[in-house]
């Protein structure tokens, strides 16, 4: 049988006899089963990974507000923080420490030994002997013998009667 | 090369030194204010025998009020600064730990003095008068006594 012209079977010019002979065949039971067993196969796996995503969405926004509300909760709990400001720091009592004082004690002049004062003291020292205390003692003649003077540094010729050794700011040059 | 001989020598030497210092315990430094006037005569009763001994050379000053009392824990050859009455402050710097005698080495930089450096036995307050005079025309006194930290 030859085959009709696809133009006339297309604009409904054929005869239906001839028409009928050359429609396609329904699809089977069959046939049909495979397609919407695709179509499961196809879209059921996209619908159920969605309704995961949602689930997991859900819990974790669920978890979200509860921790939120935990956090609300407990800052309305007013806890005491575990490393106290300055200011609460500073109210707490410190140990006094002269409490074991009923009087505080004073140093002698024997018990201090002042080393070095620098500056204008006045009468700024209570205790304690000032290095300078008193007249200045001069060693006398006889009492002062110079050994060996470093270069730089002399001894004037009268240095029997007023004992004192000089020294130079500059190089000293041999005269 | 003498150099390099007496480097290990010295590096040794340095270590010992820097064992010995480490080994020293650090000193507390109990430092106290006071307020002295030549307007009322009320002494704080812990403060009688200072006010006894700064009145021999100011015996103009007949009122002691306690301002501040401070104590600090410092390492020997270490300084700390303790914040004084009237916005004053002094730094104290130990020099030497207790020695046989029993005295520490410290060095003191009180308000409008300068420096002192002194030795001074254990558990003696040494007295010192600035020239610092609050606005109230009290003048600052300090007082200030060194402790090895283990109490020995």
């Amino acid at each position: 049988m030859t085959p009709p012209d696809p133009a006339r079977y297309a604009d409904g010019s054929l005869d239906p006899t001839t028409r009928h002979a050359f429609d396609p065949a329904p699809p089977t039971c069959a046939e049909w089963k495979r397609v919407r067993d695709e179509i499961a196969l196809r879209v059921l796996p996209r619908t159920q990974a969605a309704a995961r995503r949602g689930r997991l969405g859900a819990a974790l926004a669920l978890a979200a507000c509860a921790v939120f509300a935990i956090l609300v909760w407990e800052g309305k709990k007013a806890p005491a923080p575990s490393n106290p400001t300055p200011e609460l720091a500073a109210a707490q009592p410190r140990p006094d420490p002269l409490a074991e004082f009923a009087v505080l004690p004073v140093a002698t002049d024997d018990e201090m030994r002042i080393a070095t004062l620098r500056g204008d003291w006045g009468t700024g020292l209570v205790v304690g002997l000032h290095p300078l205390e008193g007249e200045l003692q001069l060693a006398t003649a006889g009492e002062v013998t110079v050994g060996r003077a470093p270069v730089g540094m002399a001894t004037p010729p009268d240095f029997d009667d007023e004992p004192m050794v000089i020294g130079f700011k500059g190089p000293r040059t041999s005269e | 090369m003498t150099t390099r001989r007496l480097f290990p020598f010295l590096l040794a030497l340095s270590a010992v030194g820097g064992a010995t210092r480490a080994a020293d315990p650090p000193v507390r430094v109990t430092v106290v204010a006071m307020l002295a006037s030549a307007n009322h005569a009320v002494v704080d009763p812990k403060l009688v025998a200072l006010a006894d001994e700064v009145r021999k050379r100011h015996p103009k000053l007949t009122g002691f009020q306690l301002s501040a009392a401070l104590q600090k824990s410092i390492p020997v050859g270490e300084s700390a600064t303790f914040a004084l009455a009237d916005g004053q402050s002094m730094k104290v710097t130990i020099n030497s730990p207790k020695d046989k005698s029993g005295r520490i080495g410290i060095t003191l930089f009180p308000p409008g003095l300068g420096e002192i450096q002194y030795t001074c036995v254990c558990d003696k307050f040494v007295p010192l008068i600035t020239p610092h005079i609050t606005k109230a025309g009290e003048r600052l006194v300090i007082a200030v006594l060194v402790k090895p930290c283990n109490g020995k």
